[in-house]
């Protein structure tokens, strides 16, 4: 056709242009491209692993942290009731101290009452004794008198 | 002083198998080389941490894939066509910038014929090369929309009974996608050869410092021609995969 002809266009210039770019996209895919994609895909790969790396110890973090809630609050509570075991035992000894001390003391006031008692009467009885013992000397002095005067 | 010498074909410097070997086939042939050097060195350059220039190739080559992720809506396509996408644009962006090597146009040969011919000359001043390129991206096309949808319902985008208006959509549909090839192949061409033909005529009225910014101007052409070329392309397999509206 003229128009081919004008241009120059043949068939066989096309098929070595077609060819020619074929070698070429051939090359470049086998030796640029494929170690670019292989790269980007294993950076990528890494990436995720990272990605992924991260958030296991963001949970594996996480969980050491509800741990470590958890024994805190265990040891607060545990700490807690010791006190309130220890407080109690306390209040109880003091209780028990007073009570013992009061009944101690009840018993020594009972004691020195009963002694103090047992005392009064025992002089009573003694200054019964001395005032019979008077009486029967001033009987007899007033009996002696009154023989020696008469 | 010699005037300007515009061909639209290449020249032929010889013959060899009765293949006619021309100024344009030697130089796609360096183009193909380089990129041969470049995919080597590439090779050699790459290692798990980066290097200057590995950041820049896999930033451009990740953006890239990104972009063609997000046009086809499809991680799978994006790494199957990535590659060849890239190697479009590489080998229209080379083939483009050839033309400003020094050397390249000026150096002349001498034919058998007794013809001054450039011995090199910028690959995509010869339709032969556009027209190559658009034929390799129209079959990836169409090729690509049959993968995908199924020769069924691919050809029932072009060839639709359920209604007169549908068949003739469909046929329109099917002539634009033949055009498609012109279109492709003469948009590159017109513009390279333009802008080669606009750097001759200005280097031969003020041959010193007025030409630089017509040749940065063309640097520029050839950048935007290597990415229009391709990004037409990755819009037509995009085009070729999505079913019909009903």
């Amino acid at each position: 056709m003229e128009i081919f002809h004008a241009f120059g266009i043949e068939w066989k210039l096309l098929l070595i242009q077609v060819i020619n770019f074929s070698i070429a996209l051939f090359v470049l895919r086998r030796y640029a491209y494929k170690p670019i994609i292989a790269i980007l895909a294993k950076r990528e790969k890494e990436l995720a692993e990272g990605v992924a790396a991260a958030e296991d110890a963001k949970k594996e973090r996480g969980a050491i942290s509800d741990e470590k809630e958890t024994i805190l609050r265990g040891a607060r509570e545990d700490g807690g009731k010791i006190v309130d075991q220890l407080r109690k035992e306390a209040t109880e000894k003091e209780l028990f101290i007073m009570r013992e001390a009061q009944e101690k003391s009840a018993v020594m006031i009972a004691e020195a009452k009963s002694k103090a008692e047992e005392e009064r009467l025992y002089i009573l009885r003694e200054s019964e004794k001395e005032i019979a013992r008077i009486a029967v000397l001033a009987t007899e002095k007033i009996l002696l008198a009154k023989t020696h005067g008469g | 002083m010699e005037g300007i010498h515009v061909s639209i074909k290449a020249e032929e410097l010889t013959r060899w198998l009765d293949v006619p070997i021309t100024n344009t086939l030697l130089t796609s042939w360096l183009v193909v080389a380089f990129l041969i050097v470049f995919s080597l060195f590439v090779r050699r350059h790459v290692s798990l941490v980066p290097g200057k220039f590995q950041i820049v190739m896999e930033t451009m080559f990740g953006g890239v894939q990104a972009f063609v992720a997000e046009s086809l809506e499809s991680v799978i396509l994006a790494k199957r066509f990535t590659p060849f996408l890239i190697t479009i644009f590489l080998f229209i962006l080379i083939g483009n910038w050839m033309e400003f090597i020094p050397g390249v146009e000026s150096i002349v040969f001498h034919t058998q014929d007794g013809e001054v011919v450039p011995f090199l000359r910028a690959i995509n001043t010869d339709l032969n090369i556009p027209l190559a390129l658009a034929i390799i991206a129209f079959i990836t096309i169409e090729t690509t929309g049959i993968m995908v949808l199924g020769i069924r319902k691919y050809a029932g985008k072009f060839f639709n009974f359920h209604s007169p208006v549908g068949l003739f959509v469909g046929l329109l549909e099917l002539l634009s996608e033949t055009i498609r090839l012109i279109s492709f192949s003469f948009r590159l061409f017109g513009n390279i050869f333009a802008g080669s033909v606009l750097v001759a005529i200005i280097t031969y009225l003020a041959p010193y410092i007025v030409p630089t910014p017509f040749l940065l101007f063309e640097v520029f052409v050839g950048l935007i021609q290597a990415a229009v070329f391709t990004l037409l392309t990755l819009f037509f397999i995009k085009l070729a995969i999505m079913e019909t509206g009903h």
